[in-house]
């Protein structure tokens, strides 16, 4: 990775052989990253992959039993201080204050910050419609994460952490969470984005990190993940469609009772060749999905065995 | 073979309190032991047994915390004393968390949802757990009877009988106070306010039963409480057993109670609650320990007021209750306690065991912003882990002096508004007495919480419940000198009519700041542990 002679202002942040064991298990292990400021980074994995072991990292909340994590060149275990004031975090569960009122939590979380960007702040909360006043206790949990969205983003942070934010959020919520990532990177800020909603980080993302059992299997931009998987033709016939033997690294599948649909990876002049006078109605090529992609990836990483023809 | 829903959620109940039940069961079994085997020890003939019987018949601050004994000549007479009620306060403690726990916490957490949207109705949840609850103080009970019967075998001690009757007056009070913890539960909004509910109680049935033994003319106060109702009980010395028909009795009314509630109100809502909308007040959330102040005043006031009012209780009797010593006995423990500040100096042991409690579940609020994930939260933003343990604990620590001052001012003014001769600066350096101790305690409990977070909150608890219990029979079962003085209770001294221990004093406030500053340091480097 060229990042390594970024200035520590370029580089948000930066993983460096990063590993967690809590005893015998392993949930993260020679994780190497370098978000750019200013990048707006999809990190993807199921559940368990270590995610939010990550992020815990990340922020110094838990001790790296390998490598380090730092923020704007900042280590974040033994300096988490100074690495704070530039990260506003969201937590997949808003674990805040029961007794306060969503108000008091935010003036709280803005005090504690040391700012906060007010106007920016009441144009959020009227964007999530969101009422601040009652106790934290009586609110669903999708108005807690509200709480959470609206202190990270008004606080103007140069690094959102985000991690799985949207879980619990309506279709509505969602967009108008759309609306204001993309404005903080309008901003210049840099947004790592932690989500198993493949939608979300497709739409929002520069680049994409695929987390599987702790160890980072892929990494890029969209584009290029997308060049890695198989590009998907997809073939329609009038009636049942011919036996065709699929030429070297393109596998082909059955779809529906006069469907074919090969998964190329490589060239796709020869396929194209072999189509030619079997009876095609219609021909659709596309490029893979990143749910494609991700699922790809992780049924390769499952098996260890890559099921081409 | 299928379990039933109902077996399923008991067991679950018991499964998740095995810990604590294990240690509360161990601390009751030694404890007996200890004052069967202790009192055999010290005092092996009849002859000392007499003499011991006539010195501290009317030692008034044995009677602070074990009642009125008839027969200290017995080894019968004595466990009868000096082991079931304690025991009795310690498992009614135990009970109010152990429920709360299981009812109250596990509805926060939201897990009682799930439990509910099972093949059980909510009254059919809520029998179940107070089964595990009924089942835990069985198991309480056969352990302690049995270490009765195994130990106290000689001729004269204690017919199995009696041991089995004084093992029932040991759990008795446990059984009342774990249904008065689930209907707490049900009255309450928070596993907080639920157990300081239950825990009021509690405090309120242990001051009444002091003051109906220490008082003058109002012994038939011991009816009006479970804590009395074991002083009554009498297994060995004339024994009344159908005074443990009013455990069963009232354990009945008090659970049909919460289960009538349980079957009329709403998951996650309670009858004592406000809704709607709230006002936001945005004073005192400048920092993390600010708001603590702000969410810990409530639970201050609540100790404040509760010991606040039985320190000027005890500072009103001060004046008649020295009279009345003074016509009996002159010496107890070699001390003229015939005075109102000799008397005063005597009780303030009980706040000294008071002022530490309140200093070591301190620890329990720290654990909870952990466990709950708050810490996350707050340790992602620039805030650091030094600065907020530091400025909890010295919350704490304010909160703890202030309290144990409060005390001294208010017997005080007890003593003063019954012409009691009391002086001020005695009293407030009685007050004062209590803060070394306390303050030890709550850094022991800094430094539990920095190590082990997850038994911290009630492993402090016990600390203080243990070091107490060893100040009392330590001296008993013929300990070493050093492992004597090991409990910080032995160097609060009975200040004003004893002189304080300084050296003591100065040792526990160094061990103190030293285990403050091991704790501070822990807790920078180790990993947050939610859940």
């Amino acid at each position: 990775m060229a990042a390594g002679s970024r200035h520590d202002d370029d580089v948000a942040i930066r993983a460096a052989g990063l590993g967690k064991r809590y005893g015998a298990t392993v949930a993260l292990e020679g994780l190497d990253l370098a978000i750019g400021a200013g990048e707006v980074y999809g990190y993807l994995g199921p559940n368990g992959a270590g995610k939010t072991t990550t992020i815990r990292l990340v922020l110094g909340l838990q001790r790296p039993t390998a490598g380090s994590a730092a923020v704007f060149g900042v280590d974040a275990w033994s300096d988490p201080v100074t690495a704070h004031r530039r990260i506003a975090f969201v937590a997949g569960e808003p674990m805040l204050w029961p007794a306060l009122t969503g108000l008091e939590c935010l003036e709280f979380l803005a005090r504690l910050r040391g700012g906060v960007d007010e106007a920016y702040r009441r144009t959020l909360m009227r964007r999530f419609d969101f009422d601040p006043a009652k106790k934290v206790r009586e609110y669903s949990k999708g108005n807690r994460q509200k709480i959470q969205l609206i202190a990270a983003f008004s606080a103007r942070a140069d690094l959102l952490v985000l991690d799985e934010p949207t879980s619990g959020l309506d279709p509505l919520m969602e967009a108008a969470f759309r609306d204001t990532v993309a404005e903080a990177r309008t901003a210049g800020q840099t947004v790592f984005l932690s989500s198993h909603i493949l939608s979300e980080v497709e739409a929002l993302c520069d680049r994409v990190g695929i987390l599987r059992e702790g160890r980072l299997v892929e990494e890029g931009t969209l584009a290029e993940l997308r060049h890695l998987s198989a590009h998907v033709v997809q073939a329609t016939y009038e009636g049942a469609p011919p036996s065709i033997e699929p030429p070297d690294g393109v596998t082909v599948t059955a779809v529906g009772a006069s469907g074919l649909r090969f998964d190329v990876h490589g060239p796709v002049g020869p396929l194209l060749d072999r189509l030619a006078g079997t009876g095609v109605v219609s021909l659709v090529s596309r490029e893979p999905t990143l749910e494609e992609v991700f699922l790809s990836r992780y049924d390769r990483a499952a098996d260890d065995v890559t099921v081409t023809g | 073979m299928s379990r039933s829903p109902a077996s399923a959620v008991t067991l679950h109940a018991i499964r998740g309190e095995r810990v604590r039940m294990g240690v509360m069961t161990t601390i009751a079994a030694l404890y007996g032991l200890a004052n069967v085997v202790g009192y055999r020890q010290a005092y092996p003939t009849r002859a000392s047994r007499a003499e011991f019987a006539r010195a501290f018949s009317d030692n008034i601050a044995l009677r602070l915390f074990y009642g009125i004994p008839h027969d200290l000549a017995s080894v019968g007479g004595y466990v009868e004393f000096r082991a079931m009620g304690m025991i009795g306060i310690l498992g009614s403690a135990w009970m109010v968390f152990a429920a709360v726990r299981a009812l109250r916490a596990e509805e926060e957490a939201g897990c009682f949802e799930l439990i509910l949207a099972g093949a059980i109705g909510r009254g059919g949840a809520l029998a179940a757990v107070l089964a595990a609850l009924v089942l835990e103080c069985a198991f309480l009970y056969a352990v302690t009877a049995a270490v009765l019967l195994a130990s106290a075998t000689l001729p004269g001690d204690m017919t199995g009988g009696e041991s089995l009757l004084v093992a029932a007056g040991s759990v008795g009070p446990a059984l009342v106070f774990a249904a008065l913890g689930a209907l707490a539960s049900q009255l309450a909004p928070t596993r907080r306010a639920a157990q300081a509910g239950a825990g009021a109680v509690l405090a309120v049935a242990l001051f009444l039963r002091i003051a109906a033994d220490i008082g003058h003319g109002i012994g038939w106060l011991r009816w009006a409480t479970p804590i009395g109702w074991d002083e009554q009980l009498r297994p060995v010395t004339g024994a009344r057993p159908a005074v443990l028909l009013l455990f069963v009795v009232v354990t009945v009314v008090v659970a049909g109670a919460a289960l009538a509630v349980a079957r009329v109100r709403d998951l996650d809502s309670s009858l004592i609650r406000a809704h709607g909308p709230a006002r936001s007040r945005m004073a005192l959330l400048g920092s993390p320990t600010q708001a603590a102040a702000r969410s810990e005043l409530p639970g201050l006031l609540g100790w404040l007021g509760a010991t606040g009012l039985f320190a000027f209780a005890l500072g009103a009797f001060a004046h008649s209750v020295a009279e009345e010593i003074r016509k009996v006995s002159i010496h107890t423990y070699g001390l003229a306690i015939g005075t109102a500040t000799g008397y005063l100096a005597a009780v303030f042991a009980l706040f000294a065991l008071v002022v530490a409690l309140y200093a070591a579940s301190r620890i329990g609020g720290l654990r909870d912003e952990e466990s709950s994930g708050r810490l996350e939260t707050l340790f992602a933003l620039p805030v650091a882990r030094r600065t907020w343990l530091g400025g909890r604990l010295a919350l704490a620590a304010g909160t703890t002096v202030a309290l144990s001052l409060a005390v001294g001012v208010l017997a005080w003014a007890g003593a003063v508004v019954t012409n009691g001769d009391v002086s001020f600066a005695d009293m407030v350096a009685a007050g004062a007495n209590c803060i070394a101790a306390a303050l030890l305690f709550l850094a022991l409990g800094a430094l539990l919480f920095a190590w082990v977070p997850r038994p911290s909150s009630g492993a402090a608890l016990a600390l203080v419940a243990v070091s107490f219990l060893w100040e009392l029979v330590g001296a008993l079962v013929s300990a070493p000198a050093w492992l004597l003085t090991i409990s910080p209770f032995h160097h609060v001294t009975q200040v004003p009519l004893v002189a304080v221990d300084r050296r003591g004093t100065a040792v526990m406030l160094v061990l103190a700041a030293l285990a403050a500053g091991a704790a501070l340091e822990r807790f920078a480097r180790r990993d947050l542990l939610a859940g």
